[in-house]
């Protein structure tokens, strides 16, 4: 592990520079950087940071290396809640909307997982499966009758961190992110009994784990933090998934901290690809776009080194 | 031909007195056409199905309401529009409902609206795209829906009376105080006009000047950051839902010039209508947006 600490201060070095570059690029004013930049610059970390936390603990959870916080129909519901809002004319309470989205799908997809008295996490990813498809479907629906509001629809579904907030709404972001990161630290502090249950479930049981309980957990906090990143910044795909298998690859296998890690490096990750999006164009591009065309290749070129 | 002449006398005499007089009586006239109040000759045998809400209205203003035989949800302007069959939206529009009526011509627009004019000539109908952008092809365009339903003449003598409207405002533009504009067409993701956009076109002849005079699109999306480091005098909403306070709260807003001042015009002051749709209308919203301007 010893030989890791120089990787670690570099990468910490990298973070900070990346931080500055972020919150310093053609900067206006100290008007601007306290008003627009910085409150996007703690969207966008926040985002990347909760969304890789909990990509790596659904995959854990769900056993399955293809999930991520997008897959149980949460982030469906939160955006068909943004997106109603939008089409209705209430703008402002956008993220409102989402978040009560979030919560709707998050209890049906429970329901549904519990469904016949007993619960798997087999029936709980088919049910957020289907319930995203089903809220999927309701945006379809939204934007066939709606194509006036094309622009809000794509931003929700393609991302969007040029949230502009109003002065009191941004006094709720900061207690909602205050919030956010003490559910994410509860999550984290199930990363013990989470590594224990990638050992299987009877095994997890015989050494004490509460495998219910621990899914439940691991479901709620994790739904109710996507359901946080969608009503403000839309769907982002691909943090969730590859930054996890990321952070395996460049450590190995699962080991204490992995979830912390996977979480700091995907706010990095997304600080670089909403830099890009907004720079690399005259015009600034949706931030999703960005995190494919990076994650894709560089998680290609990881894979084909992990032979 | 007699309101034509008419209004060209009262022009010349009363330019002095009041300038605003002129502009107002002509759009008196050209909205009674428009309310079809005055009736009007088209040749016989026209049945138009309009799609466009524009469309719709100067083809009322041009030929009279009894020659639409079908349009579209968005078409509700003049008020006589409603009594005529809905064929479908802006974008999507029931063919089966467009058969049956039999039009001899359907007038579609332009976005996905082109779709639609392929899909109606596949199926043999008759189809005129007309999407005027600007002011000058407003003109043109009211001049081909007049050749369209035989009303050229009508079409001429309205396009003529725009004409001496619009010719005045560009006089008035030298001796207008030109205030630094930000047009915001939608809130999320922040969108705004160029000037070569039909409403950047209205806001530089209400006497705005454009702080995105050049975007990629004619409208585009805008970084927050740069419309507090333009500081704008005045901000015009053209999408409903967000109130003058909404754009007050907005962080780091609250220093602007038209903040402070509270030159902000939102739907509630202006029919968006009025400044987004390039129709007869349009000079009425110039004319608005202008007393706005002038009376902050």
């Amino acid at each position: 592990m010893k030989n890791r600490y120089p990787v670690f201060i570099l990468m910490g070095f990298l973070l900070l520079a990346t931080v500055y570059l972020y919150l310093s690029f053609r900067i206006a004013s100290l008007e601007v950087m306290t008003s627009i930049r910085f409150p996007r610059f703690l969207l966008t970390y926040l985002t990347g940071f909760l969304l890789a936390g909990v990509g790596y603990s659904y995959q854990i959870m769900l056993n399955n290396p293809l999930a991520e916080p997008y897959i149980l129909g949460v982030s469906s519901g939160a955006a068909f809640g943004s997106i109603l809002a939008s089409v209705i004319g209430f703008h402002l309470l956008q993220p409102l909307f989402g978040f009560v989205g979030a919560l709707v799908a998050m209890i049906m997809v429970w329901k549904l997982a519990n469904l016949g008295g007993y619960f798997s996490s087999t029936k709980l990813l088919l049910s957020g499966i289907i319930l995203g498809m089903f809220f999927s479907a309701l945006i379809s629906v939204i934007m066939y009758f709606h194509q006036r509001d094309i622009s809000t629809i794509v931003s929700v579904l393609m991302g969007n961190l040029g949230h502009v907030f109003a002065v009191k709404e941004w006094a709720f972001f900061r207690g909602f992110s205050i919030l956010s990161l003490m559910l994410m630290t509860f999550l984290f502090t199930l990363a013990e009994p989470l590594r224990i249950l990638t050992t299987g479930d009877l095994m997890a049981s015989s050494l004490g784990v509460d495998v219910r309980k621990l899914r439940l957990y691991v479901f709620l906090s994790g739904s109710l933090l996507t359901g946080f990143t969608v009503a403000y910044a839309g769907i982002i795909g691909f943090v969730g998934l590859i930054i996890p298998h990321l952070v395996r690859m460049l450590i190995g296998g699962e080991r204490r901290g992995n979830m912390a890690l996977a979480a700091l490096l995907g706010g990095w990750f997304l600080l670089i690809c909403d830099f890009i999006a907004q720079h690399i164009a005259v015009v600034e591009i949706p931030v999703g776009i960005v995190t494919a065309f990076i994650g894709c290749p560089f998680f290609i070129y990881l894979l084909s080194r992990n032979k | 031909m007699f309101c034509y002449r008419f209004n060209i006398i009262i022009t010349s005499r009363t330019n002095q007195i009041f300038p605003g007089l002129v502009t107002i009586l002509l759009l008196i006239t050209v909205l009674l056409c428009c309310c079809n109040r005055i009736e009007t000759e088209s040749a016989p045998g026209i049945r138009l199905v309009v799609i466009s809400p524009e469309l719709a209205e100067i083809a009322a203003m041009v030929a009279g309401v009894r020659v639409i035989v079908g349009i579209t949800r968005e078409c509700d302007y003049p008020p006589a529009l409603s009594e005529v069959p809905v064929v479908g939206t802006f974008s999507n529009i029931d063919l089966e409902k467009v058969k049956a009526i039999n039009p001899t011509v359907v007038l579609t627009s332009g976005l996905e609206q082109e779709g639609i004019n392929q899909e109606l000539r596949k199926l043999g109908f008759a189809t005129v795209s007309i999407y005027p952008q600007s002011i000058e092809e407003l003109f043109a365009a009211v001049l081909e829906i007049g050749e369209i339903t035989g009303c050229s003449e009508r079409a001429k003598n309205i396009a003529d009376s725009l004409d001496i409207i619009y010719e005045e405002l560009l006089q008035e533009i030298p001796r207008t105080r030109f205030l630094r504009t930000y047009i915001e067409i939608y809130g999320n993701p922040l969108m705004s006009a160029a000037d070569n956009s039909l409403v950047g076109e209205v806001i530089a002849l209400a006497g705005g000047k454009n702080i995105f005079p050049e975007l990629p699109r004619n409208y585009s999306r805008v970084n927050p950051e740069n419309v507090i480091v333009a500081d704008p005098e005045f901000i015009v909403i053209t999408y409903p839902g967000v109130s003058k306070q909404d754009i007050l709260q907005r962080k780091g807003w609250e220093n602007i010039s038209a903040c402070v001042e509270g030159r902000i015009c939102t739907t509630a002051d202006i029919n968006p209508d009025l400044i987004i749709r390039a129709t007869p209308r349009i000079f009425n919203g110039i004319r608005k947006l202008q007393e706005f301007i002038n009376e902050k």
